[in-house]
């Protein structure tokens, strides 16, 4: 990942993206129709109400789940379609990932959880990289340790760490934030900004944190599996804003239907 | 990937050490039944390497039709002395075969069980054998004995005991010396040893004739056993069998091996049945390991590790439980088998143990306990490659697998098992005994088993609720009840490994106690005979009473009918060697011994005529009209008697009958057996004490009462019964070690739950009783599966076995009932531990789980 990168390029993109899941009375249109493109070297949250969509649409992007209809991209990689052993090589080589928790394997130490991509694949680590990445979320002293001898905060910087040191075309945040004090959340949060300013990597993030949308370059929003607006250089007054707005009209909206 | 999944089986030592028992346990079963068999084929091998140890070579005459050695003349032992490199030659006379009985204190036969009585003639004293106390035996009426028949009877020198040789009639002779072997050793292998002069024992033995039994070479040792065998050989008469003493021994071993071999399949076979239920222990215990460990393998996929990755990591764990299983447990197995030849020497008269561990327990170990354990693990790996990454972002909830593919193919299973015995039982493939019907039933059988197995997950949730149901009056109970009804598959997983025992000895009881009951019945119901005179048969020939007796028996007050019996043990009809009884009573004895006429004339008998029993027809392919050939011991050539009666069953005689005026072409001719019906009101005890007196001067025979057999048999039913148990508690054992697993890991499983349950107010008692429930509503229903399945088996078997004598079906309620219980109090400790885990929650803990 390189800063060479273009700005119009883009990294994964979902095009008219269905997903139902159950059936009959029980059935829910996850996603309806959703069409959006997301640039590498770019920070992109998508925020939403609680059932807006945002989660399945990223577990659809990263080909952690199927889609129903449409297609996603990821880079030149048509997901859509691809055998489980297709989809794991994109996992290996392309995907990174972040989730709220149960993050690390508790029997193995930070670094070993680091580098657990890389020795899934059979790869070198690459020492340069590393020692960059391991100096950003600044665990240099804490490499020994186990995930139980760490805070909350540093585990979330060990699975930080862990999706940046493979190299992939996007990194898939999941709440990254959403089991953090605000200051370690902080720190996560100013890591991955960082790597997008220094390292140009393409970071795609789930959140309905303000303050955690704050800092991407660009916030997109669903709601009720649709995209309704976008933002670019957020701050989080006005993503709270926008929010309330969203909560108003869905009232409005579910209200008329009454 | 490799250190992760070597550190992540690190981290669950003890959860895996749980199921490593099961494999351990199997393992050390398969190689100490191994290690048992060669180290005793070893020590029996080097007994009688010690016994032939001053023999080099051995001059016999082969045996007669009896199976007695035939006379060697003394004159061969000249021929032989003049023979090459042969610095000694010796005499012997020996009878291991129960020619010779000692009478013990109170003038009674010793038993015909455990190693033989053996009389020999004295040829002085040489290693290993010693001379405890006085001296050899110099005149007719002297003997020397060895120590262990002097410890097991009481005779010290100076004594006098009662010895029998063919005759009935005892003699007296004199203790006068009393030998035993180098190493403090009594005798060396059990066996009970009497030693008279020659001369005596050629009067006795050989009918007077100066002639010995076998010649005893023993060489100058500048030539081989075999050489030596060759000279010899060449010199005496090609009649004779000329053997090194190496070639004895081998024999002389090879005999006592088959019953150890026989033995050993049947261990192996136990040991097989706990392999079996340790499968099903580890495919539970790693089922519920990657159940655990669901999203840390997801989160394995979702950072790139393919599918094989996954399965193999978990192969892998299969790999090291199994391997480090089968080392532990082969050292076990080496331990086992040592202690049991250590054990089984006891018999021998505290032979000699060696301890040889064979390859094949290097193999067997590690072939089992590898192969069994990455067996079992390979649907649990399959089931943990198909985790989808996803699965590293839900909530771990065990989601549920449908149950309708086990019912469907089970039941498929349990019908084509069903049909195919119900075929096999109406005959559709041919008679009762031919081979079609049989591997029909047996394959019925094992479709039935499979069935079951499969079939029980299906039913596992109304069954276990049902069951609960007994306990769900409070609410710890009913937790407990839904618990155990939440996992059908794993339920029935662990209730499957207590029901393969349970169903076994289940339907073996079925077939011992109908087996006890037909015999009953037809001994107490059917057989009009009240008494029995009849002796053990310890020799070649059956104890035999002398022909007055039954006449004066006869005239006994109180006695009704009596019939005598004339019986033969080496006559050969058509080709059959077989024993062949003989009457002159032969409407009595069908009557009385409840034969039960099928066709012909069973109730009279002419001199060419022979009846046989319906079985017996069959085999030699007669009906009424045709004739057979018979040779009789003494008959000079075959005679042909014409099958005149076919009786249905020969449970008390012989399967042939012929009259009595053949009894003087038997080997002896006296009544070796007598049936005695009493008159109504007669005193059983006084006809008893009557008959005793007129034999009391015949030792090898005796008076019993059929009530007193009856005991005797249902008695040896028990301890098979029980020994069979003994057996399967093994399988039982890691069944139980299977329940314990499979509520461990549950409450591992639902530590948040109870958590959350301790945190909204129950208590540590409540919980306990909660795990109590579930454990033992698993155990009962794995017992009642067991006895459903077993029930069914035997009943089955019992069916296709009624032609032969196993007419009546008689469950075996005791042993049930017996097996409830038990599942009940194994239910209780099995969640002992779980219990107290489950109780050691920290609540706050707990609800935080990760």
């Amino acid at each position: 990942m390189t800063a060479s990168t273009t700005t119009t390029a883009v990294a994964a993109r979902a095009d008219n993206v269905w997903k139902v899941y159950g059936t009959g009375e029980a059935q829910v249109l996850a996603l309806r129709g959703v069409t959006a493109e997301f640039s590498a070297g770019r920070f992109t949250a998508i925020m939403g109400p609680s059932g807006s969509g945002k989660s399945t649409l990223m577990h659809c992007l990263a080909g952690l789940d199927y889609t129903d209809r449409g297609e996603v991209h990821i880079g030149d990689t048509k997901v859509t379609g691809l055998s489980d052993r297709g989809l794991t090589k994109l996992r290996r080589h392309k995907v990174g990932f972040i989730f709220q928790q149960f993050n690390l394997l508790p029997t193995l130490t930070a670094e070993e959880n680091i580098l657990l991509p890389l020795s899934i694949g059979k790869r070198k680590p690459d020492t340069t990289w590393f020692d960059q990445v391991i100096d950003t979320v600044d665990l240099r002293d804490r490499l020994k340790h186990r995930p139980s001898q760490l805070s909350g905060g540093q585990q979330q910087r060990v699975a930080c760490a862990r999706a940046l040191v493979q190299r992939p075309d996007v990194v898939f945040a999941d709440e990254p934030t959403g089991n953090l004090d605000s200051r370690s959340g902080t720190d996560v949060l100013k890591f991955l900004r960082a790597s997008v300013d220094q390292f140009g990597q393409t970071i795609v993030m789930v959140t309905h944190d303000p303050v955690a949308a704050s800092y991407a370059d660009r916030v997109l929003f669903l709601a009720d599996g649709q995209v309704v607006d976008e933002m670019f250089e957020p701050t989080a007054d006005r993503v709270l804003d926008e929010l309330k707005r969203f909560e108003e009209i869905v009232a409005a909206q579910s209200g008329g239907e009454r | 990937m490799l250190r992760a999944a070597l550190k992540s089986l690190l981290s669950r030592k003890t959860r895996l050490l749980l199921s490593g028992i099961a494999v351990i346990l199997g393992v050390a079963f398969i190689t100490g039944t191994l290690v048992l068999n060669a180290s005793l084929g070893d020590s029996i091998r080097s007994m009688f390497a010690t016994a032939y140890q001053n023999v080099d070579v051995q001059v016999s005459a082969g045996s007669d039709d009896n199976g007695s050695p035939k006379p060697v003349p003394a004159s061969l032992v000249d021929t032989v002395k003049d023979a090459d490199h042969v610095t000694k030659v010796t005499g012997d006379i020996t009878n291991a075969n129960g020619g010779v009985q000692v009478l013990d204190k109170h003038g009674k036969v010793l038993p015909p069980t455990g190693a033989p009585t053996i009389g020999s003639n004295w040829s002085g004293v040489q290693s290993p054998m010693q001379l405890r106390d006085g001296a050899g035996p110099k005149h007719g009426n002297e003997i020397a004995i060895n120590a262990a028949m002097s410890d097991d009877l009481g005779y010290k020198v100076g004594d006098t005991v009662k010895v029998i040789v063919g005759d009935p009639k005892p003699q007296k002779f004199k203790v006068v010396g009393i030998f035993g072997y180098t190493g403090d050793r009594k005798s060396l292998g059990g066996e009970k040893s009497v030693s008279f002069t020659t001369s005596e024992a050629q009067k006795l033995l050989l009918d007077g004739k100066d002639a010995y039994t076998d010649i005893s070479v023993r060489g100058d040792g500048k030539v081989s056993q075999t050489e030596l065998k060759k000279q010899i050989a060449g010199i005496v008469d090609d009649k004779y069998d000329v053997k090194t003493g190496k070639k004895l021994a081998d024999e002389a071993a090879g005999g006592l091996q088959v019953v150890i071999k026989f033995f050993n399949y049947l261990l192996l076979g136990f040991g097989a049945i706990a392999l079996l239920v340790s499968v099903f222990l580890i495919i539970n215990t790693f089922s519920i390991i990657v159940a655990q460990r669901t999203r840390e393998l997801a989160l394995f996929r979702a950072i790139g590790a393919g599918r094989g990755q996954v399965t193999r990591s978990v192969m892998l764990e299969a790999f090291i439980v199994g391997f480090i299983s089968a080392v532990i447990g082969l050292a076990l197995g080496v331990g086992l088998g040592y202690g049991g030849t250590s054990a089984a020497a006891g018999l021998f008269g505290n032979m000699r143990t060696t301890l040889n561990v064979p390859t094949t327990a290097f193999i067997a170990a590690l072939v089992i306990g590898v192969g069994i354990t990455m067996f079992a693990a390979i649907l649990p790996a399959r089931r943990a490659g198909r985790i989808p990454p996803i699965a590293a972002l839900r909530d771990a909830a065990n989601t549920e697998r449908p149950v309708r593919w086990f019912g469907i193919i089970g039941g498929v299973l349990l019908l084509g098992g069903g049909g195919l015995l119900t075929a096999a039982l109406t005959k559709q493939f041919g008679s009762a005994t031919s081979n079609d019907t049989l591997l029909a039933v047996f394959g019925g059988i094992i479709l039935l088993f499979l069935g079951a197995t499969i079939f029980t997950p299906f039913v596992a949730r109304p069954l276990v609720s049902a069951i609960g149901a007994l306990f769900s009056w409070s609410l710890p109970g009913k937790l407990g009840r839904r618990n155990s009804a939440r996992n059908p598959r794993r339920t029935a997983i662990t209730a499957t490994a207590l029901m393969i025992g349970i169903a076994l000895v289940t339907a073996v009881g079925v077939l011992f106690s109908s087996a006890e009951a037909s015999v009953t019945k037809y001994l107490n119901k059917q057989s009009q005979v009240d008494l029995l005179i009849s002796g053990v048969q310890t020799g070649p020939t059956p104890p035999t009473f002398d022909k007055t007796v039954a006449t004066k028996a006869a005239d006994i007050d109180g006695v009704k009918t009596m019939v005598s019996t004339y019986a033969d043990t080496s006559t050969t009809v058509g080709r059959e060697g077989t024993m062949v009884d003989a009457t002159d009573q032969v409407k009595d004895l069908v009557h009385m011994t409840a034969m039960g006429h099928d066709k012909g004339n069973t109730s009279s008998l002419g001199t060419d005529d022979i009846i046989v029993s319906k079985d017996a027809a069959k085999r030699q392919h007669v009906t009424v009209g045709d004739t057979l050939k018979v040779k009789f011991p003494k008959s000079k050539q075959s005679k042909e008697l014409t099958v005149s009666g076919i009786v249905k069953n020969s449970g008390m005689t012989a399967p042939y009958i012929v009259s009595v005026d053949n009894a003087k072409y038997f080997a002896v001719d006296q009544p070796t057996t007598a049936y005695i019906k009493l008159d109504a009101g007669a005193n059983k005890k006084t006809v008893t004490h009557k008959l005793d007196d007129l034999l009391k001067d015949n030792p090898l025979v005796s008076v019993s009462d059929l009530s007193v057999l009856v005991d005797q048999m249902t008695k040896q039913f028990d301890i098979m019964l029980i020994a069979v148990q003994v057996l399967l508690g093994m399988a039982m054992l890691i069944a139980i070690i299977g329940v314990i697993n499979t509520l461990t890991l549950s409450i591992r499983e639902r530590t948040r739950e109870l958590g959350l349950l301790r945190a909204t107010g129950l208590t540590r008692g409540q919980v306990t009783r909660m795990v109590t429930v579930e454990s033992i509503v698993i155990s009962m229903f794995g017992a009642l599966l067991g006895l459903g399945v077993g029930a069914g088996l035997g009943v089955a078997v019992q069916q296709a076995l009624k032609g032969d004598f196993v007419d009546v079906l008689a469950m075996p309620w005791g042993t049930m009932v017996f097996y409830v219980i038990a599942s009940l109090v194994i239910g209780f400790f099995a969640a002992l531990i779980p219990a107290y885990r489950a109780n050691r929650l920290n609540v706050l803990n707990a609800i935080s789980y990760e």
